[in-house]
């Protein structure tokens, strides 16, 4: 699979851009902290990090993923975690640029447009995280099942690998499979032959230390998504991603209505994917990225006619251009160098005033960065979600929101100092009832029994 | 008459039938009845508040006086004198409320069939989008004037389809006299705007030359007919205000939920036609049902405000039933069929046999009293005992109730919402129930003395346990006195 020049380039313009976003997400912490353990021998299978649910079975569905980012982080620190930001943005980048351009390869201009809302709807998602990774995979898996034999056989061990990565192969999965069906209906002759390839995708997502169990993951994460988490939440008219979701839901209807037609293989792909899109607003990027193709097919090329009128281009050297746009990435250690984590929004001033040992209560959003910060405070709860479900998340929920009860919650549990914002109704209301202001700022109140 | 018809009766025979055994529940239907009983009590609209005392005397306007008037006129006009008994009604009481409620809501069967089934006659095909949309509706079938949209939007595009597809440009006549009413009925006459607006723009870009100024003068008599409110302008102009800051804080108004209920059909439906354009593309669009302009015109849009704005949801699968109706069979190569007639003895015989059903089923089983699960129905005889009238902090979702039910108690806040408490009142009401910083000061800025809210309010809790009174509770509220 050739990729083109201009793809290549515009994946190298974003991989530099990508490194001016500061590193502050949560999760990467407790990904990052959970791949160190899995480096050094021991893949967490059990809850090692909180003080509430310290033994509690945990999925595994993304231990390639976890150990990626720590090794990044053993190898270069800070500077590596960037550098792997930058380096997943270039080959999604490329990846989305180039399946536009295959579909549509003497029409740069339509390409970029179409790849244009895939490339911003996907910016929410460029976070220092296993998802990016599974960004990529769907990517990968969206140009590969456009091809022929060969490139569907590709699925396969690019499944093998997702399954490792991030718990989104589970689409993976069923783009494969809706592949195979949509093909065995079309391709008469020797359909039987797309039978073992769909039996070895299933097979592929199997083979990994969660088994079945990585279907469990996925399966509860996509029927019941915890809508308290903005990301899980239903796409939002309101908020940015979820404007640009609706907007390229429109220009997929469009395009669907006003556009050749389609052939049953492009349908079982993109409207599968549109299911997943519309279910939480995380999964709104899957949407724009499977439509490029059909975008780029479809829409109308603005200077066809002046194209055709205009004489030949000479034959440029496309190995040399690709090389040269593959070595400009060789510069990132540049843009790399100061990477840092970015602790604005994370109460570092007041972890002298935090207790070490079990028994301190955290904001859900700092919990994983406690992990990093404060490694001898276990947490009460982090962004892992599922081993806190159901008990422990919904005591959090009682004692942060102050609600009728909370005191015997907090006793129940043994909580002896509390790491929350200011503007918790727990701030105000334990302040009330006697608990002692440690510290304050604008970020983070530290209150001891 | 054709079989289409009769099909289309069935269906808002159907419809109205399940609308009919709802029981009236919903908390903003008892504050647009005390504001019909107050209109024909003094012959103008209301525009004051005087229901609250957070904005006692503030000017206002709902959008749906005459909404207000017909509800109250279906109830039973009170009088306005300051005390309700509850079941006291010079007309049917609350069975007038079912039997207005079952007319809408077959009424936006009937053209949500009727258009269904003018693309897709065979009965088969046309029945899953449309009852799917007519279960989707059920999320709107609360008895306030929002029925009168959900009447009158399917009857806007039944007109407009039987113009543009069919050529009857007579239909366009009736198109602002509807929206005359509509504008004094409900607010969200907008919506229809935006029909006639899609349809004018197809009738420019791909009609026949003869459609253009016809569309066009339609589009500009609705918009004229729309200003003959009480509000004038106003009322365009609030609606689009309300679709701009999309209010999230009513759960309704919020982003839909396609793994709900009605999100599932809603998606269902929306998936179903994305498929059958992809499989057609344009050229089997246009030869199926011809206007390929069209139907990405409507549906494209109707989507996205259905996504944006969860009770929006029911229009767009108005607008995706006759899509996915005649494009998902064409898809998979099912022949076309031409609707075959019923003899109009025949036809009108079945439709006076289902009406009669329908006025035995309102006789026989259609609910006379409200249900007032969801209500503080205990605290009211509390409340006429209490000595003076303290200062209550109400639940939002109780209040149009307490002013139905216990009129001598003004409300902290209510269910007119971004009419009358948006955005002061509402920031208040939001801080001091869920203990935010500040409440404190909420609390003694109304001199709240009396509260009345669910059990598992964070303001509860604390209120207890600084020593307020407990005057009353069960498992759906309390109250609470200030020592």
């Amino acid at each position: 699979m050739r990729v083109s020049p201009f793809a290549l380039f515009l994946g190298v313009v974003f991989a530099y851009l990508v490194t001016l976003q500061p590193i502050n997400d949560s999760d990467l912490f407790w990904h990052v902290e959970t791949g160190r353990l899995t480096l050094a021998g021991d893949l967490p299978r059990v809850e090692v990090f909180s003080w509430t649910a310290r033994g509690e079975p945990v999925f595994t569905d993304q231990w390639l993923g976890d150990l990626v980012l720590a090794v990044a982080r053993a190898a270069a620190g800070w500077p590596g975690i960037l550098a792997l930001r930058a380096l997943a943005v270039f080959a999604l980048v490329a990846l989305v640029v180039d399946a536009a351009m295959s579909a549509r390869p003497r029409a740069p201009i339509v390409a970029a447009a179409a790849a244009l809302p895939a490339i911003l709807l996907s910016r929410f998602a460029w976070t220092d995280r296993p998802e990016l990774l599974g960004l990529v995979c769907f990517a990968l898996m969206i140009r590969l099942l456009r091809g022929g034999d060969r490139e569907l056989l590709l699925t396969i061990p690019l499944l093998f690998v997702w399954a490792q990565l991030h718990g989104s192969y589970a689409l993976g999965l069923g783009l494969i499979l809706a592949s195979c069906a949509a093909r065995a209906i079309e391709e008469k002759p020797e359909r039987w032959r797309f039978v073992p390839i769909a039996s070895f995708a299933v097979l592929a997502t199997l083979l990994g230390p969660s088994g079945l169990d990585a279907w469990t993951s996925s399966g509860g994460h996509f029927l019941a998504p915890p809508r308290f988490i903005a990301e899980e939440g239903a796409p939002d008219a309101r908020t940015l991603p979820g404007a640009f979701f609706l907007i390229t839901l429109a220009l997929v209807i469009a395009t669907a209505s006003l556009g050749r037609r389609a052939t049953l293989r492009e349908t079982l792909v993109l409207v599968p994917v549109a299911l997943v899109a519309l279910t939480a607003t995380r999964h709104t990027p899957l949407l724009a990225i499977a439509a490029v193709p059909f975008f780029a097919s479809r829409w109308p090329d603005p200077i066809a006619g002046l194209r055709d009128r205009s004489p030949a281009a000479p034959e440029a050297n496309l190995g040399r251009t690709r090389a040269f746009l593959i070595a400009l990435l060789a510069f990132l250690p540049i843009a790399v160098l100061d990477a840092h984590v970015d602790e604005s929004t994370y109460p570092r001033a007041a972890l002298a005033a935090v207790p070490e040992g079990a028994g301190v209560f955290n904001q859900y959003d700092w919990g994983g960065w406690l992990l990093y910060a404060k490694p001898s405070t276990p947490v009460f709860i982090d962004g892992r979600l599922f081993p806190y479900v159901p008990d422990v998340l919904a005591d959090y929920r009682a004692i942060v929101g102050a609600h009728p009860g909370w005191e015997s919650v907090v006793a129940r549990h043994g909580v002896k100092a509390m790491l929350v914002r200011p503007s918790d109704p727990i701030a105000v209301r334990a302040t009330e009832r006697g608990w002692r202001v440690a510290f304050r700022d604008a970020i983070a109140v530290v209150l001891i029994r | 008459m054709r079989a289409t018809t009769l099909s289309a009766f069935l269906f808002a025979f159907l419809a109205a039938a399940l609308a009919m055994l709802q029981a009236p529940a919903d908390s903003d239907m008892f504050w647009h009845l005390e504001q019909g009983d107050w209109t024909i009590s003094h012959g103008m609209v209301l525009t004051t508040d005087m229901w609250s005392f957070t904005r006692a005397g503030a000017t206002y306007n709902t959008g749906a006086w005459l909404g207000d008037v017909v509800m109250s006129t279906a109830y039973g006009p009170q009088l306005v004198t300051g005390t309700f008994s509850g079941t006291d009604s010079s007309g049917l009481g609350w069975l007038g409320l079912d039997i207005l409620r079952a007319v809408l809501v077959g009424f936006a069967a009937f053209f949500t069939a009727r258009i269904t089934l003018r693309v897709q006659p065979h009965l088969g095909w046309a029945a899953v989008p449309v009852l799917g949309t007519i279960l989707v509706s059920r999320m709107v079938w609360g008895d306030r004037p929002q029925l009168f949209t959900l009447a009158l939007f399917p009857l806007v595009l039944d007109l407009l389809f039987a113009w543009r597809l069919e050529g009857r440009t007579r239909a366009l006549v009736a198109l602002p006299f509807v929206f005359v009413l509509w504008a004094n009925l409900h607010n969200a006459f907008v919506i229809g705007l935006v029909a006639v607006a899609i349809f004018a723009i197809d009738a420019w870009l791909e009609g026949e030359r003869r459609m253009r100024v016809p569309a066009l003068a339609t589009l500009v008599a609705c918009v004229v007919a729309t200003q003959l409110n009480p509000a004038g302008g106003g009322a365009v102009a609030r609606a689009a205000a309300y679709g701009a800051l999309l209010p999230g804080w009513i759960v309704e108004d919020r982003a839909l939920d396609v793994l709900s209920g009605a999100g599932l059909v809603f998606a269902t439906l929306l998936l179903a036609a994305i498929a059958a354009a992809m499989l057609r593309g344009r050229e089997g669009i246009a030869a199926r049902l011809g206007a390929p302009l069209l139907w990405p015109g409507l549906i494209a849009p109707f989507t996205v405000l259905a996504l944006a704005i969860q009770r929006e949801t029911p229009y767009a699968c108005m607008v995706l039933a006759p899509f996915v109706a005649a494009m998902v069979p064409d898809a998979i190569g099912r022949p076309r069929i031409v609707a075959p007639v019923v003899p109009r003895v025949i036809g009108l015989a079945i439709v006076v046999v289902l009406a009669v059903a329908l006025a035995l089923e309102a006789a026989l089983a259609a609910p006379r009293e409200p249900d007032l699960g969801a209500y503080p129905v205990g605290a009211v005889p509390l409340l006429g005992s209490l000595q003076g009238r303290p200062h209550l902090l109400n639940e939002y979702d109780w209040g149009g109730y307490l002013i139905r039910y216990a009129p001598t108690y003004p409300t902290f806040i209510d269910g007119r919402g971004e009419a009358v408490f948006v955005p002061d009142v509402l920031s208040e009401f939001q801080r001091v129930v869920a203990l935010a910083p500040g409440y404190r000061d909420v609390l003694k800025k109304w001199d709240i003395a009396l509260v009345l809210l669910r059990p598992d309010r964070p303001l509860v809790g604390a209120l207890r346990e600084d020593g307020w009174r407990v005057l009353g509770e069960d498992a759906r509220w309390v109250m609470l006195s200030r020592p």
